[in-house]
């Protein structure tokens, strides 16, 4: 184990990696300064650019701009009181006021040195946590990963925003699409419908691209002309002083240890972690009056959690094959395209690139901090490029990258219908994140499924014997049961049963 | 596994359209309550709401004729016109600036993708 840490090590340090990671930084710090361009989509749209790279040097630049666009989201959030990502959102409350004060310059360099914390937290984490599951996992069989992705899939579902049964129709229809094409186990295509472009099965790179970015297109355009976006002019210095880092810094780890464990979690990512952070550091203060004023912690709060998110939210996409963040669902579309399966063989057969990925994420955090000073100032011109011009470019992007997967053209088509159907999903309000978990999961449901029912000579109840998959169904039971009418009786059942403290 | 899937997801097809059916009826309730509704549920105001269905509707007709004709003619001829022709579509810029973009926008594809990445690109007539 400790020599691949090693190796990865001394992989990171190869020329062309550094510029990887560079060049992935200045990317997403660009990108996630655009209002409306999530990070997600950001790495949907540049997988193309990885295409050539070797694998680990696509994964580590696609990492690092995962990461610096979480930071650039503050810019836009900043300056413009309009998150650049969704992670962002919760910095406009003190980030917005302190540039009204005419201290952008101070809101910034906060950000930057709570998201520069927040990252390396995580990714200290990311390199202990991942490895000591990816041992555990080592030992699953067939049956219990099949829990494993029952789990993902139902707890994505139950997280996810809106309504549990929205989350799981979406998650049941990923799974459906993901049955298409060639049967693993006995060669038979399915839902093929006779199209030789499907027996491969729906590629699911080409519907990320489709999901993330054609329905912001065109939430980009539908709503007419806004007033001329108004943005505050960066004029002070950046960098915090001594005594502000030191009374930051207590609340800037804790934000950061939030947001590493809300990124554990399936289905919760950046966008859940701000707030959370936010109002934790609003609970620890002395002073919670002074939130919403333009008050640093404010800022450092959110920012340093939605860091933290990309470490922990890569620990179950390394060792289990489960994404933590429709971000890192796209980082293993791009491992697929280099031939690489997500799950237990990144800890074995491709720990080289695994572990190339887990330093590139500390490093990114110093190419950020970097980055951020240097090109903040320039990337507050990017912020005022205006929606209508973004639109049409972003469309040009995703055909690129839909087109350069097989290349094909039929896959460019079925990227659109993704979109649109994604777009459809998001006006009804139903989360498209659980239906990309399940194209995902669903081959690996399908195979450990047909594999465990051999084993247990067709008897459904081999899932309940193993102790394991056992408690992990339980928990998706429980996951689900949650969030229905029932889960409400329970409560109350035992809040009857317990007393009032207990519930 | 198949068909259990089909039978979940229809199932919970069924649940959605009960959800919805509730939740109007909730929500008429709250409003004879004078209660305010919340803002964050699902089915506040219709499907179209707040959209340009007009500018929207050209916009996504245009993406489908772009990528319809792309096989035939090719990327980087189908891109300048797809560019030209939405920017107009939503007024996005200046004329000249407008040009610039769309014939810009194609030559930095190419030198990244094609020249430095040795992409594969849909070449149509230029071939």
């Amino acid at each position: 184990m400790n020599e691949y840490i090693l190796i990865g090590l001394n992989n990171v340090l190869s020329i062309q990696n550094i510029l990887a990671i560079f060049g992935g930084t200045v990317l997403g710090l660009f990108v996630g300064a655009m209002p409306g361009l999530s990070a997600t989509m950001a790495i949907a749209l540049l997988l193309p650019l990885t295409f050539s790279m070797e694998p680990a040097t696509g994964i580590s630049m696609l990492a690092s701009l995962y990461l610096a666009a979480m930071y650039g989201g503050s810019i836009a959030a900043i300056l413009l009181r309009t998150p650049g990502t969704p992670a962002a959102a919760a910095t406009i409350m003190d980030g917005y006021p302190l540039a009204a004060q005419g201290k952008a310059g101070k809101a910034l360099g906060v950000s930057l040195i709570a998201s520069f914390i927040g990252g390396t937290i995580s990714a200290i984490g990311l390199m202990t946590i991942a490895p000591t599951l990816g041992m555990i996992v080592l030992q699953f069989g067939p049956v219990e990963m099949f829990s494993v992705a029952v789990l993902g899939i139902t707890i994505i579902a139950s997280l996810s925003q809106g309504s549990t049964i929205r989350g799981l129709f979406s998650g049941g229809l990923g799974l459906l699409l993901a049955m298409v094409g060639m049967d693993v186990t006995t060669g038979t295509p399915r839902f093929t419908y006779g199209m030789l472009n499907l027996f491969e099965g729906v590629p699911f790179t080409v519907a990320l691209i489709g999901l993330f970015s054609i329905p912001q297109v065109i939430r980009l355009i539908q709503a007419d002309e806004q007033a001329k976006k108004m943005v505050s002019k960066v004029t002070d210095r950046m960098l915090p002083t001594l005594a502000e880092f030191k009374h930051l810094l207590p609340n800037i780890l804790r934000s950061g240890v939030i947001g590493t464990l809300t990124g554990l979690i399936p289905g919760a990512g950046g966008d859940t972690a701000c707030w959370f952070a936010y109002n934790e550091a609003k609970r620890f203060s002395k002073h919670k009056e002074k939130f919403g004023t333009g008050y640093i912690d404010g800022i450092a709060a959110p920012e340093a959690a939605n860091n933290a998110v990309v470490g922990g939210a890569l620990v179950p996409t390394i060792a289990l094959g489960i994404p933590g963040s429709s971000s890192t669902a796209v980082l293993m579309g791009a491992l697929m395209v280099h031939g690489i399966l997500p799950g237990p063989t990144l800890m074995t057969e491709y720990a080289d690139v695994t572990y190339t990925l887990i330093w590139a994420v500390l490093f990114a955090n110093f190419a950020l901090l970097f980055v951020g000073l240097a090109f903040t100032r320039v990337s507050v011109y990017v912020t005022q490029i205006p929606n209508q011009v973004i639109a049409p470019i972003i469309v040009v992007l995703c055909v690129i990258g839909s087109f350069a997967i097989n290349n094909s053209v039929f896959d460019v088509g079925l990227m659109l219908i993704f979109g649109i159907v994604g777009y459809i999903f998001d006006r009804l309000r139903i989360p498209t994140a659980p239906m990309v978990l399940g194209l995902i999961l669903g081959p690996l449901l399908d195979g450990s499924l047909h594999q465990s029912l051999l084993i247990g000579n067709g008897n459904y109840l081999i899932f309940l014997q193993s102790p394991i998959s056992a408690c992990l169904l339980a928990v998706a039971l429980i996951s689900i049961i949650q969030s229905t009418p029932a889960g409400f009786w329970l409560r109350q059942l035992v809040r009857a049963v317990f007393g009032r403290k207990a519930a | 596994m198949p068909q259990i899937l089909a039978i979940f997801v229809s199932i919970l097809a069924g649940l959605m359209v009960v959800d919805v059916f509730l939740f109007k009826r909730r929500n008429q309730n709250a409003e004879a309550g004078n209660t305010v509704a919340d803002a964050q549920s699902p089915y506040i105001g219709g499907f179209f709401d707040g959209v340009n269905v007009l500018r929207a509707g050209a916009f996504m007709v245009m993406v489908v004729l772009y990528i319809f004709l792309l096989d035939t003619m090719g990327y980087f001829i189908m891109t300048p016109l797809f560019l030209i022709g939405t920017l107009t579509l939503l007024r996005a810029c200046r004329p000249l600036t407008l040009v610039a973009i769309s014939v810009v926008a194609p030559v930095f594809v190419y030198l990244i993708f094609v020249t430095f990445l040795d992409l594969p690109m849909p070449m149509g007539l230029m071939q």
